[in-house]
């Protein structure tokens, strides 16, 4: 740190307060800008780390979860369909008059378009019955059948009869719409409970809007809710929803809840111990200051990195306030412990513990940064800026805003002398309370359990996920975690491949409940199989209306189809393609890429036994994003477990340089207190993951401030440095408290990690001061 | 006054011809023929069917008896020129060849066929109100006891298979026309109509 040394040498702390009131205007158009339409992301997926192994994957995923990021599903289940129906009507009727910005989507006419789409190709799609059929074929009987479906009552054929005279083309038709369990019925889309005997009403709605207007309410939600009670008038219905717009929804009003309840928590707990210490104005208002332009300058400079900024971010960033105030108030107590001193003096004075304070803390934060998580970059960078920002504020403004005396109150100087009371360990005393402490610590931590479960950042309620775990099952959506990827040099490379994985699974599969796979080729064969379909279908068929046309004395012509093969850009650009087109993945590193989804997939064994199949399928390779990001967390734990050691290290050096033979006694309350927290995790049964460390990483670099205040300050000074302490870890403690009350697990880990860490910390610190006078002090 | 309201809804040409023909409002038009028709528990009769398809040069024509079970199903019984029977419930499609030969299909795995099973049941059985649901009705009565409806389809799959249908009768359902969406078409004409209970065996066809 170049910056105390220039800034000793700088004579007009006038010219300084100038200069930031101009970075500070600077950032306060900026903030004014940004509130305009500000640029917040609700996407918890964002905060998932990248995962540089497999960038197909992640692909894969971006790609599926965008698809289906304006659709909300809603099903009314009923014990028959005619009150469901009824349901669905008033319900659609409730929602369309409350303008709640979701539209009806998936209307009938694309049925109708899609049989125009690929009614060119009808003799080159076959289902793998069929083929098998027409392989060998009965011609005799099959002109028999169709002789009589001739005859017969007519049941309604989707081409002209010469075009399909053996009415193959349903089938497959069929096995498409097989692709997901809903049916149209009656203008809507219906799903029969495979258990029990309901049936349910599945309406689809799109968000409307170019943009996500998440301002905490729960504009949807609410709608939904009253269109659900209006439902109800129709009977017994039960409601189901689901979709990514009300997981981001409910995650924004649940993230504004938060981040208000934290923010304005932590700054009136904040305003209440500075009014309680120094029972003047003037304190308050000058760290209120100070709080205010650090998180202003953390979100510019966020937003200026990132182009936007995560409401999780500011969520964990509210915490700030409890953080970014110990300088204003290291600075206040030292008013108290010495005010004859000059304001600037002071502050040069207080500069290097100051600094060095910063400089732990701030490299704490940007430890969070070394993790490839998005999110916690931001979570880092918005800390780090902030503290900078509130230190910068301190030291620039205080010295020349605050003016007059400080009286301070009789309850400051009441816990200032305190210290005096509290006992400082030397020697056996010393060693037998370590060994004490280290026995119960270690005892705790043999009881952790680490746990890298990826659903820490699942912050949904959780009926919403009961919901969507409901309808996924109702409507067989495919698994969006576990898929295959198909690659290969070109598209029909990659459909071929993709064939002969569904070839496997049919000779390999038994019985039902055997998970189904869909795939781009369900919809464009490969041009081999088209070929071959081609090729069977016309002999057959040529035989078949033969055999009719001399049984009816009539001359039949098969009429032509289009011989050139479907292709996949013809198919991707048409409305046909709508339900399948996210799952080709285009070009990838040379060569091309496709998803093959999983339906129905009801356990682990089967998982493992579809990833054993795909192996043997070349260009296949089984994708579990579940649990390829939990060992993401998992690696990332030990990764980030070895970081917190050798962080204590760099630490334990740093202070050495300044504080000599009396380092440890800065060190090692944040130390033994970052123990004590595993051992009390350990206790309480609370799951030990990445966040945790995170926390204590963290706490390594605030903890160690309070040490380095109490070293700072000898003899008189050091009660009201004890003082500054105190209230620094009390609204720090209550910042991250308050965290703990998050409903997003990983915070919660956060928050209560942070808040034990800061009361071991405080209570153990001043144990390990030094007591004797040291020739530093003012 | 509703009436009043209705009709000026209509595009006034179609106000004037349905004028013309005693006019009747679509609700009011099917309550009158509900009315005029009877409602058997079960019906039987004969039909001769006579279907037009595209790249044929002559119609096909066939002959047999039907037996309509309310609530239950419809056999459909060919016996010129091929013998088959095809029964008809909400839960399946059953086709039963000259050669002993039997196609199922499942209406739970096809609910478009669903759809078109109970279309057939209320076409033949002259449920009207059945009818009202999924197409849009237009008609008139003729004479004491006559009436004919036009009905077009309201959903779009259902309209990707047929066009129009045309219903006749009295008493009972005379003749049904069929327009299907590819361009065949075919012409049902019922007579003979009587009333009488199920034979086990007809009532065995219809299932559990």
């Amino acid at each position: 740190m170049k910056l105390p040394a220039q800034l000793g040498n700088l004579g007009t702390p006038q010219w300084l307060a100038l200069a930031w009131l101009l970075v500070v205007a600077a950032i306060g158009w900026h903030q004014w800008q940004f509130w305009q339409a500000p640029r917040l992301d609700t996407d918890v997926f964002a905060l998932l780390p990248q995962d540089e192994k497999a960038p197909v994957a992640q692909r894969a995923m971006r790609q599926l979860g965008e698809q289906g990021e304006r659709r909300v599903v809603v099903m009314l289940g009923a014990a028959d369909w005619r009150t469901a129906q009824d349901a669905a009507a008033r319900f659609d009727a409730t929602l369309a008059a409350a303008h709640a910005g979701l539209r009806r989507a998936g209307d009938g006419g694309a049925a109708t378009q899609a049989l125009d789409f690929y009614r060119p190709w009808r003799d080159a799609l076959l289902t793998d019955a069929q083929r098998a059929e027409l392989r060998k074929p009965d011609t005799t009987a099959l002109a028999t059948q169709a002789l009589e479906r001739l005859h017969g009552l007519n049941t309604g054929q989707p081409t002209a009869w010469l075009a399909d005279p053996l009415g193959l083309w349903s089938a497959w038709w069929s096995q498409r719409g097989g692709l997901t369990a809903a049916r149209p019925r009656d203008g809507l889309l219906w799903v029969a409970d495979p258990g029990g005997q309901r049936d349910w009403a599945v309406l689809l709605y799109e968000t409307e809007g170019s943009a996500f207007r998440l301002d905490g309410e729960r504009r949807w939600g609410d709608a939904l809710d009253a269109a659900g009670r209006a439902a109800a008038g129709a009977g017994p219905v039960t409601l189901l929803r689901a979709g990514v717009p009300l997981h981001a929804e409910a995650g924004a009003a649940q993230g504004n809840r938060e981040m208000n309840t934290i923010g304005w928590g932590s700054l009136a707990a904040v305003i209440a111990l500075v009014w309680w210490a120094f029972r003047a104005l003037r304190p308050v208002a000058l760290i209120a200051v100070s709080l205010l332009v650090g998180c202003a300058a953390a979100l510019s400079v966020t937003v200026w990195v990132f182009g936007q900024v995560h409401l999780l971010t500011l969520v964990f960033g509210a915490s700030l306030v409890g953080v970014a105030e110990d300088f204003g108030i290291h600075y206040f107590t030292s008013r108290l412990a010495s005010p004859a001193t000059a304001r600037w003096p002071l502050m040069k004075h207080l500069l290097p513990g100051l600094a060095l304070a910063l400089l732990t803390s701030v490299l704490g934060y940007l430890v969070l940064a070394v993790v490839p998580f998005p999110g916690l970059r931001q979570m880092a960078v918005f800390s780090a800026v902030g503290l900078v920002a509130a230190f910068l504020t301190a030291v620039c403004w205080f010295p020349a805003l605050d003016r007059g005396a400080l009286r301070g109150s009789r309850m400051a100087d009441m816990v200032a002398a305190s210290l005096a009371r509290w006992p400082a360990l030397e020697g056996r005393r010393l060693w037998a309370l370590l060994a004490l402490f280290t026995l119960l610590c270690a005892w705790g931590v043999s009881r952790l359990e680490a746990n890298d479960d990826l659903r820490q950042l699942q912050s949904s309620p959780p009926e919403l996920i009961k919901d969507q775990i409901e309808v996924s099952r109702l409507l067989r959506i495919p698994s969006p975690a576990q898929f295959f990827v198909v690659r290969g040099a070109t598209p029909e490379a990659v459909l071929q491949r993709e064939e002969a994985l569904k070839d496997r699974l049919l000779s390999s599969a038994a019985g039902a409940g055997t998970p189904a796979l869909s795939a781009v080729s369900d919809w464009v064969p490969s041009a081999a199989r088209q070929a071959e379909n081609r090729r069977l279908s016309a002999e057959t068929e040529q035989q078949v209306l033969s055999k009719v046309g001399q049984a009816l004395g009539e001359d039949l012509k098969r009429p032509a189809f289009n011989t050139a093969p479907l292709e996949l850009d013809a198919w991707l650009a048409s409305p046909a393609s709508a339900a399948a087109r996210a799952q080709w993945l285009g070009q990838v590193d040379g060569g091309y890429a496709s998803a093959v989804l999983i339906r129905g997939l009801a356990n682990r064994a089967q998982a493992e036994a579809l990833h054993a199949l795909g192996e043997q399928v070349e260009g296949v390779h089984w994708v579990d994003r579940a649990s390829d990001m939990s060992g993401l967390l998992g690696r990332f734990r030990v990764t980030m477990g070895w970081l917190l050691v050798a962080g204590h290290a760099v630490v334990w050096l740093a202070m050495a340089l300044r504080f000599g033979r009396s380092a440890w006694r800065a060190w090692l309350p944040t130390a033994l207190a970052s123990l004590g927290c595993l051992a009390v995790l350990g206790w309480l049964g609370e799951p030990f993951q990445l966040f945790n460390l995170l926390a204590l990483m963290l706490l390594l670099g605030m903890g160690v401030d309070y040490g380095i205040f109490l070293l700072e300050h000898q003899g008189e000074g050091q009660g009201h440095a004890w003082l500054a302490v105190l209230l620094g870890a009390l609204s720090t403690g209550l910042s991250f408290g308050l965290l703990a009350l998050s409903a997003t697990p990983a915070l919660h880990a956060f928050g209560l990690t942070l808040l034990t860490g800061l009361a071991l910390v405080c209570l153990l610190a001043p144990l390990f001061r030094l007591h004797k006078p040291h020739g530093k002090a003012p | 006054m509703r009436r009043r309201e209705l009709l000026k809804l209509l595009p006034a040409g179609l106000a004037a011809a349905g004028a013309a023909a005693r006019a009747q409002t679509a609700p009011e038009l099917l309550a009158e023929i509900g009315r005029r028709l009877e409602n058997p528990a079960v019906l039987r009769g004969e039909f001769e069917q006579t279907k037009t398809i595209k790249g044929f040069k002559r119609p096909l024509v066939s002959k047999g008896s039907f037996v309509m079970a309310a609530g239950k199903g419809v056999l459909w019984v060919t016996a010129q020129p091929f013998a088959s029977t095809v029964v008809v419930t909400r839960e399946r499609l059953l086709t039963l060849g000259e050669s002993g030969t039997s196609r199922q299909v499942d209406t739970r795995q096809e609910p478009g066929l669903k759809a078109v099973n109970e279309m057939l049941m209320a076409l033949l059985a002259g449920d009207v109100k059945a009818l009202a649901e999924r197409f849009q009705a237009e008609g008139a009565l003729q004479g004491a006891q006559g009436w004919r409806l036009a009905l077009k389809p309201r959903d779009a799959a259902l309209a990707g298979f047929i066009t129009r249908i045309e219903l006749e009768g009295g008493r009972h359902v005379d003749s049904v026309n069929l327009h299907e969406a590819s361009g065949d078409a075919s012409r049902i004409r019922f007579f003979n109509h009587t009333a009488s209970s199920l034979s086990p065996a007809e009532a065995g066809r219809f299932g559990p």
